[in-house]
């Protein structure tokens, strides 16, 4: 009984670690250049910003090179190295064949408090409160002795 | 000589006698058990109220959403700048998608609790399960359809599942109808599709609980046992139980309101392909976990799992009691599958994202 137990929680342990290791193996290898050039964009955007990641995909669409516009990723890698990470988005669109102004445009779309919260607030709160009047009326009722 | 409360109970009265006449809304009023009044027997109407509320707001939605790639993001921007209350109506189709989330597992918590998938009514029990499926499917669907990087992430999970599935995902990859993009497919299985869907199973849903009656009250006697109760006699009756489900919801609708334009849902970046930098919307974190550890084959695995044991569900515990004392073993079972669904979305909460696909 114990021994098989034992070889359970080793079956068990050995799918667990060869999922994650096969979960996290790296498939940069299967990109082309213009996707690693693509995903910079996405590091470069994401709230915290990944430039690591972002220095590292250059790199690889850089040594790559097919179907992109090397000289262009080329000044995106300088720019993310001397620290101006707001013209690496455009730059990449350049340089894999896409519209620089889309890319600008891909910002999150700002949304802000809502113009009529007040009056969100006031009809939220008459719905709450006729919901629970109506709810403790009916209980009252309800309950032995009352209406 | 009539005084006016009097004149105006008899013109109430006459006009309930005529809708009651052409409409038939009296045979409503038949006998339900006197604990299907609280609040965890409401749920499931709760939930209905919430799917109207979402059918609403969806309807309003349709108009102004253009479901092709390259019109997407500004049909979205649209919506939540220009459009007539298209703010208010984005946020409150966010908001009641969540809280029909929550009322669902909450509903099916608590028949899971007090037995009430036992014999007579497994079949309602695997409806059930179809139900939460459709919902699981509406919130994917919707995740995708605001197209930023979040729901392309999530896209990019669905067609990936779909090859691993080999000939069974056919239909979710981009090849089944290669002149149409993914997303306007994927705009017709939300509007389309799944509401089909949805109104076929909760069909079947309300006519079982019509033939069963509700549940007994598990927690009435340590010898509680499954039977039906309708033609039971009770102070309770049906059209009283959706005053109370009516009232819950004017509560939720309240709440809904409110957030819809204090606590907005945001929209991400325009999404980026070859990237993995979101985390999923709550209900999908456990998984997320799951996949962390497992990859994204394994999560399947791992999904079919999860719905295969809440199908075995009223095949495992075939005892006719109701009280959870009585059922203990099982209870602690499922108990602590639902502790580590939980568990596991917290980890994932905090935890750094990873890679899954490619």
């Amino acid at each position: 009984m114990q021994r098989s137990f034992k070889i359970w929680s080793l079956a068990v342990l050995i799918g667990l670690l060869g999922g994650l290791a096969l979960a996290d193996s790296p498939d940069e290898a299967k990109m082309d250049a213009k996707t690693l050039a693509r995903s910079v964009i996405g590091f470069v955007q994401a709230e915290p910003p990944n430039l690591e990641m972002a220095q590292d995909r250059l790199k690889d669409a850089i040594e790559k090179g097919e179907g992109v516009d090397v000289k262009v990723l080329e000044l995106a890698r300088q720019a993310l190295e001397v620290g101006v990470p707001q013209a690496v988005p455009p730059l990449v669109a350049k340089a894999v064949g896409d519209d620089p102004a889309q890319v600008v445009g891909g910002k999150p779309v700002e949304v802000k408090l809502g113009p009529g919260i007040y009056w969100a607030f006031a009809i939220g709160l008459l719905l709450v409160f006729l919901g629970a009047y109506g709810l403790a009326r009916r209980s009252v009722a309800r309950a032995p002795g009352g209406g | 000589m009539a005084t006016g409360s009097s004149r105006h109970n008899t013109a109430r009265h006459s006009l309930w006698d005529v809708l009651d006449e052409r409409l038939g809304i009296s045979a409503l009023r038949y006998d339900v058990p006197e604990h299907a009044q609280g609040l965890g027997y409401s749920l499931g109407g709760v939930s209905l109220v919430g799917f109207v509320i979402l059918v609403i707001s969806g309807i309003w939605l349709a108009q102004f959403y253009d479901p092709m790639p390259e019109h997407v993001r500004n049909s979205m921007a649209s919506i939540l700048g220009e459009v007539s209350a298209g703010f208010f109506m984005r946020n409150l189709h966010y908001w009641a998608a969540n809280a029909v989330m929550l009322t669902v597992l909450l509903h099916l918590l608590r028949v899971l609790f007090t037995g009430a998938y036992k014999r007579p009514r497994e079949a309602n029990w695997l409806v059930g399960v179809g139900l939460l499926a459709v919902t699981v499917g509406f919130i994917l669907t919707g995740t995708i359809l605001k197209w930023d990087q979040e729901g392309f992430e999530a896209l990019e999970h669905n067609l990936e599942a779909a090859e691993l599935m080999g000939g069974l995902g056919t239909w979710f990859s981009p090849q089944f109808a290669e002149r149409i993009p993914i997303l306007a497919r994927t705009f017709t299985a939300h509007v389309s599709v799944l509401p089909a869907l949805l109104v076929v199973l909760l069909a079947l849903h309300f006519l079982l609980i019509k033939l069963h009656g509700l549940a007994p009250n598990a927690l009435a006697d340590r010898d509680a046992r499954t039977r039906k109760t309708s033609g039971e006699s009770s102070h309770a009756n049906f059209l009283e139980h959706l005053g109370v489900i009516g009232l819950y919801s004017l509560v939720g609708l309240g709440v809904l309101v409110f957030l819809s334009v204090a606590v907005p849902a945001q929209l991400g970046p325009a999404p980026v392909e070859g990237v993995e930098l979101t985390k999923p919307w709550w209900p999908f974190l456990s998984l997320f976990a799951l996949e962390n550890w497992v990859g994204l084959r394994g999560l399947l695995w791992v999904g079919i799992l999860l719905f295969g044991l809440l199908a075995l569900v009223p095949f495992v515990d075939r005892s006719p009691y109701l009280h959870p004392a009585r059922r203990l073993g099982f209870l602690t079972f499922y108990g602590l599958l639902v502790l580590a669904v939980i568990a596991l979305g917290l980890y994932a909460k905090f935890a750094p994202g990873a890679r899954h696909l490619g």
